[in-house]
């Protein structure tokens, strides 16, 4: 059985010979410093440089045991297409956006409709993805996208969003309904270039800032909408959220991708439990990964396997800094050996 | 006149914890009128319902739109009564200094704190977010700053945190240290030589206070993103 294989049987609910670990990229970062050195490509330069991403990304995929390939490694590529200032971060740390082009929610109709052929990065990576398919076609490879809200609070100040979610919600709804489109359009252009899976990272939709009421209103339909055209394309898709999720339970039932990806506060029986329905994916602590011992990063990996969690993967993105002796000490407790 | 006064400090709370901007003014005016002392009319009034809308946040009743809009009241009343406060010099202030550290521009759980410790009488000076490190201590140097607070959301700039503090040190500011952020722990706070640690807004309050009391609080806070901490390793429980 192929990596790829196992990882779209296990999202699909089909038998397996055992549960595959993944580290999707895009916010959930698949990067480290020592291959960096080791291949010579290196943040911040990899970052707009497709052969040597897809260098990067195949050396991790060797050297840690993680079972995909993870582009791009950051969250800012859809946002910088669409007029975000992006400054490129340092060896460690990963672009980020410094200038939002929206001082206020109202404004989104100056935002440009996205052509993921041609802005900023999206080209860069869709080339990535096309050497990616080329050269290791048994590997999957996620489309990376981030969910529409998570996207606006990288085109606007979040404060301000989060403030309009009441003050003026016709105009967010506009907002998040452009961004939904767009995100569309480039996901199509993803999997056009060879994406297995979808991986919607939503990291501000958490229930922890919204609540389950404004989560329900300005998170769930638009997700269902991009998650509905990818299921159109046919490919599985995972949703990752972060933060505390205990108050939006109940909606995260409504919602249609077949895995969620949830953060290390989580406790995974009480979401197995709570969402039934659903594969989960998680949710090794990065921090342990990070500073933790190789022990207790094998301990809690085989915890979650015990478990039965569907997919082992880390929490949230992988600090640049963790030892690859600690990513391959959860790699190894998936593999078995 | 005392019940007419205690009712114009209820409509301010009660403005607050509405998030009516328009309410808000409207009492702080009527505080103006009534010749009610305007400090007395933030503390038992506009901030009491920071209070109450803090007890709502902790209980999830409200969350972090909510807040932001309570505080957005709490100001516009805060607005109409500054005028006819003592000059802010008596008020004799702690100098607090907040960013979030360079790598990271995530800055929600941030301006909570900012919020929360301003309305408990601090005086705060806001560095933005991706913030670089030597704007702390430079910040810190000139005002005296009495706290420095750092955040941030992603594991990957945490380490710039202790760089901050060895800093401070080096160039001989005597100034506390708090941080917090969804991937700070108490532990990790310890390490690095932080003064105290925060796992949100609320709890913000509490530990700045602590500090500068000799009465120590466990070191535990609780912020949107201050509530990510992670105090497991993820898994099963």
């Amino acid at each position: 059985m192929t990596e790829k294989e196992r990882l779209l049987k296990a999202l699909l609910g089909e038998s397996i010979d055992r549960t595959p670990v993944i580290c999707p990229g895009g916010m959930m970062t698949m990067a480290n410093r020592e291959i960096m050195i080791r291949t010579n490509c290196r943040w911040p330069a990899v970052h707009r440089d497709a052969k040597k991403m897809a260098a990067l990304s195949i050396a991790m995929h060797e050297e840690t045991g993680i079972e995909n390939l993870g582009i791009p490694f950051c969250m800012t590529v859809e946002a910088e297409a669409l007029g975000g200032e992006v400054e490129d971060g340092d060896e460690i740390t990963t672009p980020s956006i410094v200038n939002y082009p929206l001082k206020s929610v109202r404004h989104w109709r100056d935002l440009k409709e996205l052509n993921p052929y041609k802005d900023g990065r999206l080209p860069t990576i869709l080339e990535c993805m096309g050497i990616l398919n080329q050269k290791v076609p048994d590997v999957p490879v996620p489309g990376n996208l981030v969910g529409p809200l998570s996207l606006a609070t990288s085109l606007i100040d979040a404060t301000i969003l989060f403030k309009a979610l009441r003050r003026e919600p016709e105009d967010v709804h506009g907002l998040l309904r452009f961004l939904t489109d767009n995100s569309i359009r480039y996901g199509e252009a993803l999997i056009k270039s060879g994406a297995d899976l979808i991986v919607i990272s939503d990291p501000s939709a958490t229930g922890e800032i919204l609540g389950p009421e404004l989560f329900e209103e300005f998170v769930l339909p638009y997700l269902n909408m991009m998650i509905g055209r990818m299921h159109m394309l046919g490919k599985p898709v995972i949703v990752h959220i972060c933060g505390n999720v205990s108050s939006i339970y109940k909606p995260l039932n409504e919602l249609d991708s077949e895995c969620i990806s949830v953060d290390s506060v989580v406790n995974m029986k009480e979401v197995r439990h709570a969402i039934p329905g659903k594969k989960l994916m998680g949710n090794v602590s990065t921090l342990l990964l990070q500073n933790g011992r190789e022990n207790n990063i094998r301990k809690v990996s085989k915890t979650l396997l015990n478990f039965g969690v569907d997919i082992l993967a880390p929490a949230c993105g992988l600090s640049a800094k963790t030892p690859v002796r600690h990513i391959k000490a959860m790699t190894e407790a998936a593999k078995g050996v | 006149m005392q019940a007419e006064k205690q009712d114009i400090l209820n409509r301010l709370a009660q403005a607050v914890i509405n998030m009516d901007i328009t309410r808000a003014n409207e009492a702080a005016a009527e505080v103006i009128r009534c010749k009610i002392d305007p400090y007395e009319a933030i503390m038992d009034g506009l901030a009491k319902g920071m209070d109450k809308v803090n007890e709502l946040f902790e209980n999830e009743e409200y969350f972090v739109p909510e807040i932001l809009l309570c505080a957005d009241a709490m100001y516009a009343g805060i607005e109409v009564l500054r005028p006819y406060l003592p000059k802010e010099g008596t008020w004799n202030k702690k100098k607090v200094v907040i960013g979030v550290v360079k790598g990271d521009t995530h800055d929600i759980g941030k301006n909570l704190v900012k919020i929360m410790l301003d309305n408990a009488g601090f005086e705060m000076h806001d560095l933005g977010r991706n913030v670089p490190y030597a704007k702390f201590i430079d910040t810190a140097g000139e005002l005296k700053a009495d706290l420095v607070c750092l955040s941030t959301l992603m594991t990957t700039t945490m380490d710039g945190m202790q760089v901050i503090i060895e800093d401070l040190k080096k160039a001989g500011i005597t100034s506390r240290v708090m941080v917090g952020g969804g991937p700070i722990s108490p532990g990790f706070a310890k390490n690095i030589g932080a003064d105290g640690y925060a796992k949100n807004a609320a709890e913000a309050v509490r530990v700045a206070k602590s500090l500068f009391q000799d009465v120590h609080l466990p070191l535990t806070f609780k912020t949107p993103e201050f509530v990510s901490v992670r105090k497991n390793h993820g898994g099963v429980r």
